[in-house]
């Protein structure tokens, strides 16, 4: 199945919504997936490498979240967004390659921050500049940084997510999305200090 | 899913390729739309039946706390908590408590649950027994009643098991006689035993009456059929 899309297919599917799209597919449109793949591919490699630190690893991790995505795709409800979704199935991979890797199977508990009830925080709307930088410097930190801490940023910084999105990737309450980022960036300042 | 095995001596194909290909030689299928039905109605049913294992526990809990007297027991000052806690149903109590816990994990699959903090989730559910507990006792007396006598079944022998008198310085039961300071009452068995009112006995409600039919729960060390009461509290249940 070689998707060769026409240039009028390719601008209508441009328009189109992810939510849309799937609905086609789920109605047995399979070639539209497609479209998904080339839409999230870079996003998600960028994400997984960013989260594995390892360029191998995220690759074999995206491949098996786009087929995951394709096995599943029945069970997505088009009321709700996509992104979030197939974040959703990338974290569980990169979750369960960080696993594999360890080569124990730990008891998750659930963690202090998702306990207890915090104050919501705003989704500061950063400057263009700032947001740069702080980009920049996590680039360069990433590996220094704890998992619990690294994730978020990423999705935040690199893949541009919302509060509530994040939520839903992670499957934590919105209000302990805003700590870890901010206990993120404390982290954060503090690597940069030290390297200073 | 072993794409990446299969692949291995093709030439190198992009990640999207490799994909395409998989779904269009059917290495890759879509589940079928019930097998997601199939499991979100599991999920809702073993909600359910985990919120009425803890329901049930929770208010086969209460009741039998209420049934034994021992919820009167703290009442009765620092000895009365030593009894109340030495006297709980630890095993009961642990059954529910991982039914809770399990109650918890699935409910948390879903996404009201999610977003909102731990704490919150796990207090609106405890809220929710307890609430619920309080609507069903009466119907776990009415059981209690139904079927105490009942040898063979297992809800008989389980009632009894722990709506029954069972501690040696607790007893329930309705009183047949007083005179002046001692008073005789039967318990549930059907054993009578002669109870003594002492000048230090705490007697709840405070100065409240009682007489032949009032159901009493009677804290105090017992001595063959006499008991020196050291508390008494009036049980209007």
């Amino acid at each position: 199945m070689e998707a060769a899309y026409s240039t009028d297919m390719a601008h209508d599917e441009a328009a189109i919504s992810d939510e849309e799209i799937v609905k086609k597919i789920q109605r047995g449109d399979v070639e539209r997936f497609g479209v998904l793949v080339e839409r999230y591919e870079a996003r998600l490699q960028r994400y997984a490498k960013k989260f594995l630190l390892d360029s191998d690893e995220a690759e074999d991790v995206v491949q098996e979240t786009f087929i995951k995505a394709y096995v599943n795709i029945r069970s997505f409800d088009a009321a709700r967004k996509f992104s979030s979704w197939i974040y959703r199935i990338a974290h569980n991979e990169c979750i369960n390659a960080i696993k594999k890797k360890q080569g124990k199977i730990t008891l998750s508990l659930p963690d202090f921050d998702v306990l207890l009830p915090h104050v919501v925080a705003d989704e500061t709307t950063m400057r263009d500049a700032e947001r740069k930088q702080t980009r920049e410097a996590l680039d360069r930190s990433l590996e220094k940084m704890d998992v619990k801490y690294r994730e978020p940023l990423v999705l935040y910084y690199f893949e541009e997510l919302g509060y509530q999105e994040i939520a839903d990737v992670l499957n934590i309450p919105v209000a302990t999305v805003g700590v870890r980022l901010r206990r993120g960036r404390e982290a954060l300042a503090k690597i940069i200090e030290h390297d200073v | 899913m072993t794409m990446k095995n299969t692949m291995e001596n093709e030439p190198k194909k992009s990640a999207k390729e490799k994909i395409l290909s998989a779904i269009a030689n059917g290495q890759v299928t879509m589940r079928p739309r019930w097998h997601f039905v199939l499991r979100a109605t599991l999920l809702a049913l073993g909600v359910v039946l985990c919120a009425l294992a803890v329901l049930y526990l929770g208010s086969f809990i209460a009741f039998t706390l209420r049934q034994t007297g021992v919820l009167f027991a703290p009442g009765f000052g620092l000895h009365g908590w030593f009894i109340f806690f030495r006297s709980l149903p630890w095993l009961l109590i642990g059954v529910a408590v991982l039914f809770l816990v399990v109650l918890e994990i699935l409910v948390r699959r879903y996404a009201f649950a999610y977003r909102e903090p731990l704490v919150y989730v796990t207090l609106g559910i405890v809220a929710i027994v307890i609430g619920g507990s309080v609507f069903i006792v009466p119907l776990q007396r009415a059981m209690f009643r139904a079927t105490r006598h009942d040898d063979r079944s297992f809800s008989g022998q389980f009632y009894r098991a722990f709506g029954t008198p069972r501690f040696p310085d607790i007893r329930r039961g309705t009183v047949v006689s007083r005179t002046g300071n001692t008073f005789v009452m039967e318990d549930l068995g059907g054993t009578q035993m002669t109870v003594v009112i002492a000048s230090d006995t705490r007697i709840a409600p405070f100065d409240a009456n009682f007489g032949p039919g009032d159901v009493v729960v009677v804290f105090g060390n017992q001595d063959g059929n006499i008991v020196r009461a050291d508390g008494i509290r009036i049980d209007r249940w």
